[in-house]
């Protein structure tokens, strides 16, 4: 029930119960009052226009008359119906004065210490008056019919008093049991998230711990409470190449869930803990401050075998290359010689040529994947200029193009932007880019564009004309191994390793890649790099903290 | 006119004998070395136009040879292109610090195209199917 419900609801069952104490109290004085007595007739006639004014009650329409019916009417007309009845009966000292109580309680009950205060007070100007100017002799009342009285008011009150609180004793009912509902379920969340291996923290704003479950205490080294500290200190965080990373920095102005694989626990006795972490931030009412919650959960096996694996693989391709190299300069040296060769000899072993080339390009994509996720190979950063970068790829393309009779212009809009980032990894994923385009375009052109980016860094794009891309292929694009299902690609051969290599690349650069393209009108690939990498900033902030403690120091 | 001729430095015996006979199917003079301290005498010695020069070698590196070679009067004008399993930007940086013409990475390349770039860099026309003696 809402507050303005159980206002109503208390305010009828007042009514309700004010109406039967009425009759109580009228039939009450009907009894006990001496019929022999001076002011008996008047004291009939006000038990008649009282009875007659709780009549009114009973009639459909009398809760619309607000003037008659409203809570403080009654309370006024009750105390004018108990001061003229005392005032008939001659005294306060008759012990018709115990109606007073009802007066005292109702007036309580609904205006608290002022209301009850108001009525001993309102009672008591119209009653010294009246007592002094004393119209009639008290009442003689033999002993039965006081003690009578005496007996029905206690009982009256009793019934009036019990009646009235009991939808508040409901209420206080209902409200407890409510709070141990609360309890309850406050304690089953607190066991549950206790009971997860998981590690979870939740953080305000600024990184203070405000919850965190038993995995976490077990997590960290950090004794004692933890609550009220500061996340960054209490879990620091690093890469694989040990630079420090805060969490809080992380989280702070980041509405979107955030989840991550990269970063480790550094426990202060230099042991590392892997951790996939996932960052959620959440609004408490509609206005409160967003908290965060940090769910961290240990991956360092799993993490090892993905090592084990990665090392399998860098080895493995890089041991492969030699013998490759090999391999393919024999078959092509040994193809000098087609013209004393069979044609099945020499399709024979062109066959094998062709493919031992493939083979190398296989190799070379996952030695290169396999540097690109390595994350504790430092990155290089040098001035990068787009230019250059472009008019070199275009150059090694030029006789590609002209081969199967394209275009290949070369679009560089002013003011792009020179860079600080790795030359390497931007063109080899344009050379990706390039290669692709190449092999998918039969007529028409090739357009590479420099552009500045919103972000201050450049945008590069490779737009051709070829067989685009089919909507549900676009979604799988920078995925591992996928390759179209577009019987035209099949024809070429691919590793499908080049878009995921320039998707691990573009990461490394903290740079974005991604393609738009309509099936049979052509595609454009994008690569937009940030005017200087996360690394660099990183890097920034290090040599920053760096000059504040010399600084601290001196 | 004569033949050019190319001293070809690589530790690899089987892959340097496949060079060392494509090259002299291309029409080249070649001669092979397998370390640098071979290397640096014979570039003195057999005057080559070019040199093949690989990195990772024993005794004296690539890198040596290289900075040797351009601090040579003699030498320091022979053509140098680098052929080296090293693709780090770095190592290719330091190859082009210390002069060399040019740097070919062996997993990026295929025969084909060291022969293409050779000729390139000894200003010959680009050749049509150049054929092996039949034995």
């Amino acid at each position: 029930m809402d507050n303005h419900g159980r206002a109503l609801h208390k305010a009828a069952n007042y009514e309700r119960v004010t109406r039967q104490v009425r009759w109580l109290t009228i039939g009450t004085a009907l009894i006990t009052i001496p019929p022999d007595q001076p002011q008996s007739l008047f004291l009939y006639g006000l038990m008649c226009v009282s009875a007659a004014y709780n009549m009114l009650h009973y009639l459909p329409n009398f809760g619309r008359l607000r003037l008659l019916s409203s809570r403080i009417t009654m309370l006024v007309l009750d105390n004018l119906f108990v001061a003229a009845l005392l005032l008939l009966v001659g005294s306060i000292s008759t012990p018709y004065s115990a109606f007073l109580v009802f007066m005292i309680i109702s007036a309580a009950y609904w205006y608290g210490l002022r209301g009850s205060l108001g009525v001993i007070a309102g009672q008591a100007l119209a009653l010294i008056p009246t007592a002094m100017w004393a119209p009639f002799k008290p009442l003689s009342l033999s002993e039965p019919r006081t003690i009578a009285i005496s007996l029905l008011v206690l009982l009256i009150i009793g019934v009036f008093v019990e009646r009235l609180t009991r939808a508040e004793r409901q209420e206080r009912h209902e409200l407890e049991a409510l709070s141990r509902d609360n309890q309850t379920e406050r304690e089953r969340l607190l066991n549950l998230v206790n009971s997860l291996n998981d590690a979870i923290f939740m953080i305000d704003d600024r990184g203070r711990i405000i919850l965190h479950n038993g995995a976490a205490q077990a997590l960290v080294s950090a004794k004692g409470e933890l609550r009220g500290r500061d996340l960054t200190k209490v879990l620091p965080l690093q890469r694989r190449s040990k630079q420090a990373v805060s969490l809080v920095e992380l989280a702070q102005g980041n509405t979107d869930p955030q989840q991550r694989r990269d970063l480790g626990y550094a426990a202060p006795d230099g042991s590392i803990t892997d951790l996939d972490i996932s960052i959620t931030p959440v609004r408490l009412g509609a206005a409160g401050a967003i908290n965060y919650i940090i769910v961290g959960r240990d991956i360092t096996k799993e993490k090892s075998l993905d090592q084990q694996r990665e090392e399998f693989i860098a080895v493995a391709s890089h041991e492969l290359r030699t013998p490759l190299t090999i391999v393919e300069a024999a078959l092509s040296t040994a193809l000098l010689a087609k013209p004393q060769l069979s044609s099945q000899l020499t399709l024979l072993l062109e066959q094998a040529h062709r493919n031992t080339v493939f083979l190398g390009s296989i190799v070379r994509d996952l030695t290169t994947l396999s540097q690109a996720q390595d994350d504790t190979i430092p990155i290089q950063l040098r001035p990068v200029n787009p230019k250059l970068l472009l008019e070199q790829l275009v150059n090694d393309f030029m006789p590609q193009a002209k081969e199967k009779n394209l275009s290949l212009k070369l679009v560089l809009l002013p003011n792009t932007p020179s860079i600080l980032s790795t030359e390497h990894h931007i063109h080899e994923v344009l050379q990706n880019y390039l290669t692709n385009a190449m092999k998918y375009t039969q007529e028409g052109g090739i357009i590479v564009k420099a552009a500045p980016s919103q972000n201050g860094g450049v945008l590069f794009a490779v737009q051709d004309s070829g067989i685009g891309i089919s909507a549900s292929d676009q979604r799988h694009l920078f995925t591992k191994f996928y390759r179209s299902e577009d019987y035209r690609t099949r024809e070429t051969g691919g590793t499908g390793l080049g878009l995921y290599l320039c998707l691990e690349l573009a990461e490394r650069l903290n740079a974005k890649v991604w393609c738009k393209s309509t099936l049979n009108h052509g595609s454009t690939f994008y690569l937009e790099v940030p005017p200087f990498s996360q690394l660099q900033r990183d890097h920034a902030k290090v040599v920053e903290a760096e000059v504040s403690t010399l600084i601290d120091q001196l | 006119m004569s033949q050019p001729r190319i001293l070809l430095v690589e530790d690899d015996l089987t892959l340097a004998s496949l060079y060392q006979m494509r090259m002299e199917a291309e029409g080249f003079e070649v001669k092979h070395c397998s370390n640098g301290e071979e290397a640096l005498q014979a570039a003195r010695d057999f005057k080559p136009n070019l040199i093949l020069l690989d990195i990772m070698m024993p005794r004296l590196n690539g890198f040596d040879v290289l900075d040797i070679l351009r601090h040579t009067p003699e030498t320091s004008r022979i053509k140098i292109v680098i052929l080296s399993a090293l693709g780090q930007a770095n190592d290719q940086a330091r190859a082009k610090e210390l002069g060399a013409d040019d740097y070919l990475v062996k997993s990026q390349v295929v025969i084909a195209d060291v022969m293409a770039r050779l000729r390139q860099h000894l200003n010959l026309p680009a050749k049509e199917a150049p054929t092996l003696e039949s034995e």
